[in-house]
């Protein structure tokens, strides 16, 4: 076993190398580079556009960047935004918090809903239930999360119009005052302009979870294991929960680890649309002013967090199931 | 009574027939396509058509009337020609019928010898299903801000979005296919790389030498790079954390060099091509795949021919979903290798070429077939959100996310003011949703564990 995860960890050492240079070299293959719009400005001269050049090392040629941006992330230190004049880290950081604040309720949300619906489809399978569910559920997959976060800020400021009670805000993190409210009447208040973000966020996921659950379930379910539980005479709740559904959860341990840089990786286009100030719209602006640290340091931390991920899903699932060996 | 067996097409066919929700699926999709191949006959308008005066910016879609308001009683249906206002509060233009210029009847099987159009780029005509005559206009859902007809630039948009999908796929599994089949087929067998002196023989005294110097300067770059990662680090204080990291890196690219060279002279430098391939598709699973779609994206310019725009989305978008693919296709492709039909095809003399064609692909069929009407869904929706954040295709071509993206420009006022121009985003939504029906009929039928 420790063979195996020392093996794991080599192993990611040149992914990590090829990742991040095919990263950087992705960044620096856009035509020009973060000065470029400056030298439209007339008011900079071409002398404070070559001196910021090498000051930023710009000038140098790309592998030296690459090495350059090496030894600085050896050091923990993740490079300068040229947009914001600050370093990646202190950038990103209230980025990916705000992202999370949608990542982490909706994620728990998916698997709430998602495990309990794939088990109903799979005791009941091709019941009314089981087919209205798997519709709805195809449904959210269906629906783009663009369009669906356009709807339900159609619908609110229509029951705004009608009403004059918005329900849930459409748009930003914070009411306006925000600054000036006590600490727990600001956690609310961000809590509540999250709501329809999260849901939105969530719609899109269900469809896949729950279909893998029920497919698990059928599985364990036609086992003859679940014949001989069943012939015992046990109880139909109990051969359901002991002995088929701990089985059939056992693949989604692996996912687990697939959640920690989908944790930093944000909320996609619902922090668009809905102007949430999360990681993917700071991304999007990241790649249009050409930040190159911002970006390349971005993908690092995702990169290493997956790694991290991966090797954790997979430890997991030989701890929780002892069948599968490693040699 | 004489019996004949089913086909195993039949029996698909059967099983496909029972998933009722796939065979809607595919009719819709039938419907759709056919709008988008035809559709300078289905759209009422060139999609790029627009009045400068009077100007029909924003129009509400038409209100199509059945009963004649004269008589009362039920007629064929028309619509009314509208005028237009400015809003003094909003600034925004209203629109309100006007019986005074008469009735315009809703006809079919039009002529515009003004718009034609060609289908295919080949066939030109002028046939349009409907129409009404000039100067009435109708309008299914609207115009845009321009005053296009939404509704026919959402049928054109269609060839765009529904293209798009199914180009990406092929791509993405033509990539698949290929590496994931290599890497299956191939793995364990590594390619050598290099040649060790004492087989210099033949050809060898060619290639020999020519690999002995590739290596050197594979060796000498990596070297070359740790030295220049020493150089380049700040010089501080004699002893500290950043002299460790140099030194690990120096040991790192000395060690490499000599790893390099002892392998050299003894036996040759083996690559086992799945471990690259996998390693390929590892690195770029490894990058958020929106956000890797928008760096890459990035490396073009935006301004740069529309066409080209397009097949660059299909490029990209297939380059990101190959990966996956390729991965189960080892894994089957790895399977297969080692069933008896295919060690009795090698046994009598089979070439690898013919093993993989014969033998090997068609063990990959229904799963490639499955999966490519499960994925094109996908890559519907991965066009429409680039096109929606401005990154896909542009002008003059037209998409549905393109047109969503149109849509909400203006803020929200836009389209809460507006609800019809968010008509695109359902057509989206009934795409996506029929392919992943007719997918999810299409597994069902060909598998035969799933078969009811």
């Amino acid at each position: 076993m420790t063979a195996y995860i020392l093996r794991r960890i080599l192993y990611l050492i040149p992914t990590f190398f090829g990742a991040t240079f095919l990263a950087f070299l992705i960044i620096q293959m856009a035509p020009g580079d973060y000065l470029t719009q400056l030298e439209l400005d007339p008011k900079i001269t071409p002398e404070t556009i070559a001196r910021l050049r090498s000051q930023f090392g710009l000038d140098r040629p790309i592998y030296e960047q690459y090495l350059l941006w090496m030894n600085n992330l050896f050091h923990l230190n993740l490079g300068y935004s040229f947009a914001y004049q600050a370093p990646v880290l202190d950038v990103i950081w209230p980025r990916v918090v705000n992202s999370m604040v949608i990542v982490i309720p909706s994620t728990i949300l998916l698997y709430l809903v998602a495990i309990p619906i794939g088990v109903y489809g799979a005791v009941r399978q091709y019941s009314l239930g089981d087919r209205i569910l798997s519709f709805l559920a195809y449904v959210g997959l269906s629906v783009p999360s663009f369009f669906l976060a356009l709807i339900a800020i159609y619908v609110l400021l229509q029951i705004k119009f009608r009403t004059g009670v918005l329900i849930f805000p459409v748009s930003g993190m914070t009411s306006s005052g925000f600054e000036q409210m006590p600490p727990l009447k600001q956690w609310l208040d961000i809590a509540w302009h999250a709501v329809v973000p999260i849901l939105v966020a969530t719609a899109n996921d269900i469809a896949g979870l729950s279909r893998l659950m029920r497919g698990q379930m059928l599985e364990v379910l036609g086992q003859d294991y679940i014949r001989t539980a069943r012939a015992k005479g046990l109880a139909e709740r109990v051969v359901l929960y002991k002995h088929a559904f701990r089985n059939a959860v056992i693949p989604f341990v692996a996912t687990l680890g697939g959640l920690l840089p989908s944790l930093i990786s944000g909320a996609g286009f619902v922090e668009v649309v809905m102007a949430w100030p999360g990681i993917t719209p700071f991304f999007l602006d990241a790649i249009a002013n050409q930040d190159l640290y911002v970006i390349a340091g971005f993908l690092t931390v995702s990169l290493v967090l997956l790694m991290i991920g991966n090797l954790v899903s997979d430890l997991l699932l030989a701890w929780v199931d002892p069948r599968i060996r490693y040699e | 009574m004489e019996r004949t067996s089913a086909s195993q097409f039949a029996i698909a066919l059967r099983q496909f027939r029972k998933h009722r929700l796939a065979v809607w699926g595919g009719r819709i999709l039938l419907v759709l396509y056919l709008m988008a191949a035809f559709a300078g006959f289905f759209s009422p308008y060139d999609p790029n058509y627009y009045e400068l005066f009077p100007p029909k910016g924003h129009h509400p879609p038409s209100r199509i009337h059945f009963v004649d308001p004269e008589t009362g009683r039920l007629s064929r249906p028309f619509v009314y020609a509208t005028k237009r206002s400015i809003d003094p509060v909003s600034l925004q233009p209203r629109y309100e019928e006007d019986p005074s210029q008469g009735k315009f009847y809703i006809r079919f099987f039009v002529r515009t010898p003004e718009q034609p159009y060609t289908i295919f780029r080949v066939f030109r005509s002028d046939l349009r299903l409907l129409g009404v005559d000039p100067p009435g206009r109708i309008f299914l859902m609207g115009t845009d801000n321009f005053g296009r007809d939404l509704f026919s630039r959402v049928v054109y948009g269609g060839q765009v979005s529904l293209t798009i999908g199914i180009l990406s796929a092929l791509v993405s599994f033509a990539l698949g296919l290929l590496l994931g089949g290599i890497a299956g087929y191939f793995s364990g067998r590594s390619f050598r790389l290099s040649l060790p002196p004492s087989a210099w023989r033949g050809v060898g005294l060619l290639l020999g030498p020519l690999s002995l110097l590739l290596w050197l300067a594979v060796g000498g770059a990596a070297l070359f790079l740790a030295l220049s990662f020493v150089r380049l680090s700040p010089q501080d204080r004699f002893f500290s954390y950043t002299t460790l990291v140099d030194g690990v890196v120096l040991l790192l690219g000395v060690g490499a060099v000599l790893l390099i060279l002892l392998r050299l002279f003894r036996e040759p430098i083996r690559l086992d091509p799945d471990d690259l391939i996998m390693r390929t598709v590892e690195i770029i699973a490894a990058i958020p795949s929106l956000f890797l779609l928008i760096s890459l994206r990035a490396v073009f310019p935006t301004n740069i021919d529309p066409l080209l725009t397009f097949y660059l989305v299909v490029g990209l978008l297939g380059f990101i979903g190959w990966g996956g693919l390729a991965r189960v296709v080892r894994g089957i492709v790895l399977s297969v290798r080692e069933m008896d039909y295919v060690q009795a095809a090698r046994a009598l003399g089979a070439s690898d070429g013919r093993i993989i064609a014969r033998h090997i692909l068609p063990a990959t069929a229904s799963y490639v077939i499955v999966s490519l009407s499960l994925t094109i869904p996908g890559f519907i929706l991965g066009e429409s959100g680039l096109s929606f954040l401005g990154l896909g295709v542009t002008e003059p071509y037209t998409s549905w996310g393109l047109l969503l993206q149109a849509a909400q420009q203006g803020g929200f006022a836009s389209f809460t003011d507006r609800p019809w121009v968010l008509w695109p985003g359902f057509f989206i939504f009934l795409s996506v949703l029929s392919w992943n029906f007719l997918g999810d009929g299409l597994r069902d039928a060909l598998d035969p564990r799933r078969r009811q």
